[in-house]
């Protein structure tokens, strides 16, 4: 077996916890939707994104068995360096966008007193370190942290059973508004672990369509049972709580499984640290420096001085959490680049 | 060596600096030219009745009619001697090396080699239960300290041709004997000959004990708390580990027998899992998981939520606990690290004293710092419970012990400082340090992760023999070995 080959199963069910993080922390957009079945539409058509999303990559590697980064260092170095960059950059600009988001969610639900700086500081530090003890150390945190949030997710839904009311669903709706763009911005930050798949596509082994298929599908899974949780119990009060998965949890508190919402806290903070594991892990990959100790102590340095002005400067915050603007590098990194690696390697071999 | 003895002794004495205890008995044979001989010992390693029976009575009342000079070595060790072991030795280091270990060296003036006749008798202990290893079935016996005594012990209960001892030496000074032992169709050459380079490899100057090899053994572990290499004191677990493809480390001097490679979920297996039904062995084993994690995470959690996440208790605990906490002096983070503390002075006092004074010391614990302290308003009684509870169940898992104290510790800093949020950070940081460990290229949280169903058979879940006995998983077929060897 070789050292940098990793299972597919085990890629993607780090992905899929990545997910979660995605799928809790912007839930709140969903209710701002139309209706519930409006919602499950959007969802739909999210599974069916985060599918297509894989398939330049997926084709790119099937038909010349190489990566973005890889046909570009064959073709010139400066295009190696531009496309490694372009990668590298964008990993930089998701870890601290994801670090800060969860900052600003730690201090407003769960500790008050909580430095957003030093809360960053810690998740970087520890996910530098993991970064270089290499990929395979990742994927084997990933699959006890799944085990953990199943047995989180198991925990609330029971204490929850009894709070179930249907006729929520039916008088779950409210005037459309900014619907679209805010499922249309959900879809999209979901395909920001996706993005490492490009660069991790020659490290896979195994059947690579079915890992998507299923990471999609429970990534959908998921999202329909919190979806259908939190409307079911808290009806439209959902759209008035700032994150209302968190309020679902904190009801099973009031049930007979009384701390809930500590498991849900604990895994939302495994998954985003998961998250924040992959970025590095996946920015080293780029740049081919797996086990770098440079690398990860320069990934810390470049993505904590990008968190630290981002949370004290507003303007900056606003620019790079921009939906528009995170969707344009998903682009980019996603269809554009892969697409041009595979047109020069198809003119090359002509 | 030299041919003649006079001159061969002398070096030897000279080599020991006129020890004490090296002793030398000379003898003169009774042939035509009156041959002188000697036999080289060490005082208190050799059985003196048995050099009496089986080295000196034979080698005065032989004959040696026809024997001609050159011959009397080969005649002597073929048909004169009556002991088992003989041994042709042919340089000092190893005439000092023997008659260190208990043999007795027989040299023959006009020879220029030595025999060293095994004849071992010094004093140890018999054979007996270990006390580190508890069970309530299975065999009593226990590994003890001479070598030879631990390796007829396993070849007991392993009567097969494939099982190998292969002797290694280990310390420059103490030079121990030490002893590798494997089933060859068992076992990975590859991990075999990586053990035999880490041996090898050792700078030791003495080898007092099992522990002295350990870090020498292990791999990119440094900062791990959970050690990659199995230490038990059963010849049974021992020829159970074998079977598996892993390798035992026998060394001379002590009951401890090491086992590579080794997994984190071994430390939670026992000989008494495969003697009980296996309902009742799978719910000891998950009673075991479940202790594990109390004894690691309640002290570091409750400091937690009393300090930052107060809404997670119950109501009514929580009533308790405020009015239990507004009494007390001091932080409940720095009043769970002080009741740890003392629990800990008092168990290594417990440990080091005589015995008729370790109920003074219980007494002392139980009703000073327990009782008296909660009554004059020093600690909280919740906080007492709390610690009371992880300390017990931190003994269901004795292997553990040095790792759970450690980490325990850790989590109720991380749980004062940053709450639950940096109880679950460590915990991440620790499950990357856990998970990035191998034990001789095997993964070391494997089964678990590297994730493999078949052999999840024996690990949460003890299935029944029908089912074990199926297929023996060799330890280097696990998801996930081999790595560092592919690599290299």
């Amino acid at each position: 077996m070789n050292h940098n080959k990793i299972s597919v199963s085990q890629f993607f069910i780090c992905m899929f916890l990545c997910n979660i993080f995605l799928v809790f922390g912007f839930l709140n957009t969903l209710g701002e939707t139309n209706s519930f079945f409006f919602n499950i539409l959007t969802l739909v058509a999210g599974v069916i994104l985060l599918i297509v999303s894989c398939i330049p990559s997926y084709l790119l590697y099937k038909k010349t068995g190489k990566t973005t980064t890889a046909i570009s260092s064959e073709h010139s170095v400066g295009m190696s360096i531009i496309i490694k960059l372009y990668y590298l950059i964008c990993f930089v600009i998701f870890t601290s966008v994801i670090t800060s988001k969860f900052a600003i969610f730690l201090k407003n639900s769960i500790n008050h007193d909580a430095m957003p700086l030093a809360v960053v500081f810690a998740f970087l530090l520890i996910a530098a370190f993991g970064s270089y003890k290499g990929m395979q150390a990742l994927f084997r945190t990933a699959i006890i942290i799944f085990a953990f949030s199943l047995l989180s997710f198991a925990f609330v839904f029971f204490g929850l059973m009894d709070k179930l009311d249907f006729s929520n669903i039916l008088n779950y709706s409210q005037p459309m508004n900014i619907n679209i763009s805010n499922s249309i911005g959900t879809l999209l930050l979901a395909l920001i672990p996706i993005m490492s798949y490009v660069v991790f596509s020659d490290s896979l082994k195994g059947n690579h369509k079915l890992g998507i298929f299923y990471s999609s599908l429970s990534t959908f899974v998921l999202f329909l049972a919190v979806s259908f949780f939190t409307i079911c119990v808290l009806g439209n009060y959902a759209l008035f709580a700032e994150y209302p998965f968190f309020t679902l949890s904190k009801l099973s508190t009031i049930s007979m499984l009384k701390g809930g919402d500590g498991f849900v806290f604990a895994t939302i903070t495994a998954v985003t640290f998961l998250l924040v594991y992959l970025f590095f892990v996946s920015g080293s990959k780029a740049l081919d420096k797996a086990h770098s100790k440079t690398f990860s102590i320069g990934f810390f340095i470049a993505t904590f001085v990008l968190s630290a002005v981002m949370t004290y400067v507003t303007f900056v915050y606003d620019f790079i959490t921009n939906t528009l603007f995170l969707s344009i590098l998903l682009i980019i990194g996603l269809f554009i680049l892969p697409l041009f690696a595979y047109s020069i390697e198809r003119m090359r071999r002509v | 060596m030299f041919s003649s003895l006079k001159e061969n002794i002398n070096q030897l004495k000279a080599m020991v600096n006129n020890s004490a205890d090296f002793t030398v008995r000379e003898i003169t044979l009774p042939d035509e030219r009156n041959t002188q001989a000697a036999l080289i010992t060490t005082e208190g390693m050799c059985d003196k009745e048995g050099i009496a029976i089986t080295i000196i009575t034979p080698l005065i009342n032989a004959s040696y009619e026809n024997i001609k000079r050159k011959n009397i070595f080969d005649h002597i060790k073929a048909s004169v001697l009556s002991a088992s072991e003989v041994v042709d030795v042919e340089d000092f280091s190893q005439v000092m090396t023997f008659s260190m270990s208990g043999f007795a060296v027989l040299a023959i003036d006009g020879s220029d080699k030595m025999m060293a006749i095994g004849i071992q008798g010094f004093s140890f202990r018999s054979v007996s239960s270990p006390e580190t290893e508890v069970i309530q079935r299975g065999p009593r016996e226990g590994f003890v300290e001479p070598l030879r005594i631990n390796m007829t012990l396993i070849r007991r209960r392993i009567k097969n041709p494939d099982l190998v001892f292969e002797n290694i030496q280990a310390g420059d000074i103490s030079k121990t004997q030490m002893c590798i032992c494997y089933l060859k169709n068992s076992v990975s050459e590859n991990i075999l000959n990586e053990l035999r380079k880490r041996l090898k490899q050792t700078t030791l100057q003495t080898v007092m004990g099992a522990g002295y090899l350990v870090p020498f053994l292990e791999e990119n572990n440094k900062r791990s708390l959970f050690s990659a290499i199995g230490v038990t004191e059963r010849p049974d677990t021992v020829c159970g580990k074998i079977t598996e493809g892993r390798i035992a480390v026998l060394i001379d001097g002590t009951p401890s027998v090491l086992v590579v490679p080794h997994l984190f979920i071994e430390k939670f297996q026992s000989v008494d899992d495969y003697s009980n039904r296996p309902f009742y062995a799978s719910f000891t084993r998950i009673l075991k998981y479940i202790s594990f994690i109390i004894a690691i995470y309640l002290p570091g959690l409750y400091t937690a939520f009393a300090a930052y996440h107060p809404e997670y208790f119950p109501t009514q605990l929580l009533q308790n606990i405020i009015s239990s906490v507004s009494k007390t002096p001091l932080p409940v983070g720095l009043e769970v690290f002080l009741i740890l503390f003392i629990y800990e002075v008092m168990r290594e006092a417990g440990l080091r004293i005589p015995r008729p004074l370790g109920h003074a010391v219980s007494i002392v614990g139980a009703l000073v710092i327990g009782e008296a302290a909660v009554n004059a308003g020093i600690i909280g009684s919740p906080t007492l419970m709390v610690v009371a509870i992880a300390a017990i169940c931190s003994y269901v898992v004795p292997d553990l012990y040095p790792a759970i104290t450690v980490a325990r510790l850790l989590l109720i800093l991380a749980g004062t400082v940053l709450g639950l949020w940096g109880i679950v950070i460590f915990s991440c940081f620790y499950l990357i340090v856990m998970c990035s460990n191998t034990s001789f290229g095997v993964p070391y949280m494997s089964p678990i992760t590297p994730f493999s169903k078949k052999n999840m058979r024996d690990v949460f879940i003890r299935s029944d023999w029908k089912k074990l006995s199926k297929f023996t998983q060799k330890v280097q077929n696990l998801k996930g070995s081999k790595e560092i060897y592919d690599e290299s």
